[in-house]
């Protein structure tokens, strides 16, 4: 993950390609200087075609770089430049005078080495980076077999064969016809091997991209694919002959080649202006937001950067929330996305998930992160304040329907014990005044009468203790202890401050659902309860040697924690497995 | 007379059928789930069925479906539901299924044996019964009835207790006409549909009072 902090500064423009780009235009002044002093077979179309190329390339070069694609434009200049210093190379100087045969014997290994130089542009774009290993293979194969051309073409080099007055080369060395060909065709299959891998290599990226990758991929890609299919076509059919093996003349494939050539820098050229553009898309946006149209600042962001899989995430509490507060898990970069942090890396304000892509153009993001910062804060609070409304409304909801059921199931305990007990009393009275020595009667309405009182005194405490309003908060407890027996214990404690009958409540009824949580769950020996004034809150612990591994959501404590939130108190569960179980509950109390 | 006691707690059940026998009446069957009822109804043939009004499996409406079961299948036999509920709704469902032939009658009334006898022989002899107590609380509740005099809301008590034209008559000592005038008025005022049946007359206004109760 990055921030925008690392992004924030506009970097200075790339020094090795400032190099690079004088180095190209002091070889493209020495190659002025040799066409003009020194004679040369090639047609003027032929230079002005050589020329266009080499020009298309270094005008890419140095858009790339005035965008700080500093690695892209790195490749693409230094193709630039071996472009050049091939350049009177390719036009078969002529004459045996030492300045054209110097020419030919430097520039013999150029041409190789631009090959080389395209297939590591070509594979290592957009990024100029190579990250996976079969791209870096095939790179590393390319190179090496430009190498063994490179010394092929020092010792024999193509004009030497094909005209007699050219230049020849100082390292020149006769090779009979039939080495040559074979030579020329090995090295021709190896660059047609090469040609399928980075085909194979381009497909597989372009598949694995997300919808806005493909979109910047799709022009770039395919020029690439085609000069580089066409290549493979001229370096197995047309070296050795004049025309290839289905009868295409050898003409009309270096035109067709040239055109893919010159196609490959312009679509590059296209893609980086795509991009250029994105930042008027961040300047709409800000005006956008300046005139209030906000309102979903998500979608916004996605047309901004073009890229319509764009999701914000907000930190929230202990996660985190979309734009409208609903709970969403913590956005995790993937194969085709990365996260963004907005703001402080530790603390940030929001998460951008995004399409990989985006990673190339920090600037852009950079600029539409400034452009939101604000928004995006808002946009933050809003969340919170959404999922925190969210949490209250469900609590709400929650305490309503415990308070519904607590009364259904007191008047199903009314009814069905005090009030039916009541009536059979009433029956055995009316039968007594028909039998009056009926002793049995006597003791069944007695027996009657004792259990609902029994009944009655254990529901009324379930409503409310009269301790608990009389008392307080640990005289209530000791005597819920008392009533559960043994296995509860209520612990030595200081002096316990009175508080608001509806915090007191809240803590007793907390405290108590937790210890028979503790004794219906956990299968304890022993349950200690513990309460501590501190400060301005009352602390309660109950600690349990049970089983453990207690649940904070199951709905028992979930129950507890919302009564408790009604009064601005907290609760925590501590439990291990096999480690027993401690439940903290916290209420405030002036 | 012969009587049928429906009840799942053990000690009403009991109690029910050691005072009604010691009241000189015929407990012919006994059941404590609503289940085998009907086969015992077949078999014993009561006069009145009593019938606790919540009642396994669910303990929500049983009682009041149990009834109207009984009602439909056995025209002959009365159904006096016993019911701790001092709710409107309940008797207005149990008449809405049934008119005639039923009664809805609190628990606690069971004690007094005048008004379990009135219940009892009322149904019996086909007509409707709803407590007295629950009557006074509905009209109580209802504010509506202020358009009422005190006379006319005194017939119209009567009327939903499940009395007769002639039984108000005499319960007010006044004449049958006077009555008769009385019930016209009620039910203009209430804007109640006039019917000539004394049973429809009762789920009438015991619906009434308890739409209005809520």
């Amino acid at each position: 993950m990055t921030s925008f902090a690392d992004r924030l500064a506009r970097p200075p423009l790339d020094r090795a390609s400032l190099i690079l780009l004088g180095a190209t235009a002091v070889v493209l002044v020495v190659d002025a200087w040799v066409l003009a002093t020194v004679p040369y077979l090639a047609p003027p179309g032929s230079v002005l075609r050589e020329a266009l190329f080499a020009v298309a390339w270094i005008a890419v070069g140095v858009v790339a770089m005035w965008l700080r694609r500093g690695l892209l434009a790195r490749r693409i200049l230094a193709l630039s430049l071996v472009l050049a210093a091939d350049f009177v190379g390719s036009f078969g100087l002529l004459g045996s005078d030492p300045m054209p045969r110097l020419l030919v014997t430097l520039t013999a290994t150029l041409i190789p080495l631009q090959t080389a130089l395209a297939v590591h542009l070509g594979a290592s774009y957009p990024t100029g980076r190579l990250l996976d290993p079969f791209g870096r293979r095939v790179v590393v194969a390319a190179y090496a077999v430009a190498g063994v051309e490179a010394v092929w073409w020092t010792f024999a080099h193509v004009s030497a064969r094909t005209c007699d007055a050219c230049a020849r080369s100082y390292l020149h060395v006769v090779v009979p016809e039939s080495v040559h060909r074979a030579v020329s065709l090995v090295i021709g299959a190896a660059w047609v091997g090469l040609c399928a891998c980075l085909l194979i290599l381009l497909w597989g990226r372009y598949r694995r991209a997300g919808r806005r990758e493909r979109r910047l991929l799709r022009l770039p890609y395919a020029s690439i694919a085609v000069a580089a299919a066409l290549y493979a076509v001229l370096s197995v059919v047309a070296a050795p002959r004049g025309t290839s093996a289905w009868g295409v003349s050898m003409t009309t494939l270096i035109a067709l080649q040239v055109v893919a050539l010159v196609a490959v820098p312009l679509s590059f050229l296209v893609a980086l202006l795509r991009e250029r553009l994105a930042y008027r898309r961040i300047g709409e946006l800000v005006v956008k937001l300046a005139g209030g149209a906000g309102a979903d600042l998500e979608r916004s962001l996605a047309i901004a950067l073009g890229d319509p899989t764009l999701t914000v995430a907000f930190p929230v509490g202990d996660g985190f929330a979309d734009s409208r507060g609903r709970p969403v898990p913590r956005p995790e970069p993937d194969d085709r996305t990365t996260v963004t942090a907005v703001g402080e890396p530790e603390m940030p304000m929001a998460l951008i998930r995004h399409d990989r892509s985006l990673d190339e153009e920090p600037a852009l993001l950079t600029a539409a992160g400034s452009a939101t910062r604000l928004m995006l804060e808002n946009a933050r609070l809003q969340a919170e304040v959404r999922a925190q409304l969210r949490e209250v409304r469900e609590s709400r909801a929650r305490i309503v329907n415990a308070t519904n059921e607590a009364r259904a199931r007191l008047e199903r305990d009314l009814h069905d014990g005090a009030q039916q007990r009541l009536l059979a009393i009433g029956i055995a009275l009316q039968l007594l005044r028909q039998r009056p020595g009926d002793a049995s009667l006597f003791d069944a309405a007695e027996g009657e009468l004792t259990s609902a009182l029994t009944e009655m005194r254990e529901l009324a405490a379930g409503i409310h203790p009269a301790v608990l309003t009389d008392l307080g908060l640990v005289a209530a407890l000791d005597a819920l202890a008392a009533r559960l027996g043994a296995r509860v214990v209520l612990e030595a404690h200081g002096p316990v401050r009175r508080c608001s009958p509806e915090i007191e409540a809240a803590a007793y009824f907390s405290a108590s659902e937790a210890i028979t949580n503790a004794l219906k769950h956990a299968a304890p020996t022993l349950v200690r309860v513990s309460v501590i004034d501190r400060d301005d809150r009352i602390v309660i612990e109950v600690s349990d040697d049970g089983a453990g591994g207690a649940d904070g959501d199951g709905s028992g404590l979930v129950g507890v924690r919302d009564r408790l939130a009604s009064v601005d108190g907290t609760l925590t569960i501590d439990s291990r497995r096999d480690h027993g179980t401690v439940v903290t509950l916290e209420v405030p109390c002036a | 007379m012969r009587l049928m006691v429906v009840d799942d707690s053990l000690l009403v059940r009991e109690g029910l059928i050691a005072l009604l026998a010691a009241r000189g009446h015929e407990v012919v069957g006994v059941a404590e789930n609503p289940t085998a009822v009907p086969a015992l109804v077949r078999a014993s043939t009561p006069d009145v069925v009593l019938v606790d009004i919540k009642m396994p499996p669910t303990y929500t409406d049983e009682g009041l479906r149990l009834a109207a079961g009984i009602r439909s299948r056995h025209p002959g036999i009365g159904v006096l539901v016993l019911s701790q509920y001092v709710v409107g709704s309940y008797a207005a469902l149990l008449l809405a299924h049934a008119p005639g032939g039923v009664g809805y009658l609190l628990k606690d009334n069971v004690l007094r044996p005048d008004v379990l006898e009135t219940a009892m022989s009322r149904i019996a002899a086909g007509g409707t019964f709803v407590d007295p107590v629950l009557v006074a609380h509905m009209v109580t509740a209802d504010s509506s009835l202020a358009v009422l005099t005190d006379r006319e809301r005194a017939v119209l008590r009567l009327m939903a207790e499940g009395l007769s034209d002639r039984g108000i008559a005499e319960r007010l000592s006044v004449s049958l006409h006077t009555v008769y005038t009385h019930v016209q008025h009620v039910f203009t005022k209430l804007e109640l549909p006039s019917t000539s049946s004394d049973n429809r007359r009762v789920r009438a206004v015991v619906a009434y009072l308890a739409a209005r109760q809520g």
